[in-house]
């Protein structure tokens, strides 16, 4: 280990608080949350295409795209989390 | 002297092409659109060939109807080229009301949340983050909710009854039961409820391995125990006829 990288290490310690590990933790566990609701959000999507064979009517597509736009919305919910917290 | 009065969403009466080398084919290879052509086309041609009680209801167009009477637009899986849905039953939507009643909760439980104190400590990128996870899952629980509903059905056609249950985003269930089958037809309408709003469960005794069927909390049971039974004795006067 070189000298920078075990100031970084000192430093991790250094700032190391309750507070800061609870946020790690609410946003590790929003991340995995989120993860597994995208699953979710596929295999729901998954099901509508599924279902609407089994049913065929002219309100299938709308179904369709809402299933989809679930799915997208739980993908952006996975970058918020990623990429803003 | 027998007076048949018709109604205005009755079309003129079609031959039935009882030749036809389409007869008993399976309609999965064609379009989703030519599926629902098929219907309408098969709706106008069996108009005439139907039970009277039957023939003189007016039709309902509206595919997100608990209650669908000779539809057009709809055609199900492993449909016959020659058959014909005459009714197509969901859940009456007095079922859903306590759902409904949930997702309302769910949906101002957050403003309540936002004035309590224990958020405080949290920022509000954080705040904000779990609030819209709470409406992402919250939004989630509806469409399940609502497929669920809309996907649980239970279809009469001029050769048998299906129930397809979808209870759940992992369980699917596809009973069916040919008319000539049928044994028995009768309904409960149990509770103060139901018999005000008029659903209620209708039972279907088979001979078949599948010995019952069953349409749960359907709109108007009576008149659809007397649907299927006229779809039966109809059916058992067809096959005698041929």
């Amino acid at each position: 280990m070189d000298n920078t990288n075990f100031n970084l290490f000192i430093n991790l310690f250094e700032n190391f608080n309750i507070n800061n590990l609870f946020m790690l933790l609410l946003k590790l566990s929003l991340i995995i949350g989120s993860l597994f609701y995208i699953a979710l959000a596929v295999v729901t999507v998954r099901q509508i295409t599924i279902m609407k064979k089994t049913l065929i009517t002219e309100t299938n597509p709308v179904i369709t795209i809402i299933g989809f736009v679930h799915l997208a919305a739980a993908c952006i919910l996975l970058a918020y989390f990623l990429l803003i917290l | 002297m027998s007076v048949t009065i018709f109604d205005q969403n009755q079309e003129p009466e079609a031959p039935i092409d009882k030749d036809s080398p389409e007869q008993s084919q399976n309609i999965e290879t064609q379009s989703d659109q030519q599926k629902l052509n098929l219907q309408t086309k098969n709706i106008k041609k069996i108009l005439q060939d139907l039970p009277e009680a039957l023939r003189n209801k007016p039709r309902q167009e509206k595919s997100l109807s608990s209650y669908l009477v000779k539809p057009r637009k709809i055609a199900y899986d492993g449909q016959l080229i020659e058959e014909t849905i005459v009714l197509l039953l969901r859940q009456h939507p007095i079922t859903q009301v306590q759902k409904l009643l949930l997702f309302s909760i769910g949906l101002i439980l957050p403003l309540f949340l936002m004035r309590s104190e224990w958020l405080v400590f949290l920022e509000f990128k954080y705040i904000l983050g779990i609030f819209m996870a709470w409406y992402l899952v919250l939004f989630g629980s509806i469409l399940n909710g609502f497929l669920a509903w809309y996907f649980r059905i239970f279809i009469v056609t001029d050769h048998r009854l299906i129930d397809v249950d979808f209870t759940s985003m992992f369980h699917k269930d596809i009973t069916s039961a040919k008319l000539e089958d049928i044994q028995e037809v009768n309904f409960i309408t149990s509770g103060m409820m139901a018999s005000l709003i008029d659903f209620g469960t209708v039972y279907i005794q088979t001979s078949s391995a599948i010995a019952k069927v069953e349409f749960e909390s359907v709109p108007h049971p009576a008149e659809v125990t007397m649907i299927i039974n006229e779809m039966i004795s109809h059916k058992k006067k067809r096959l005698r006829r041929d």
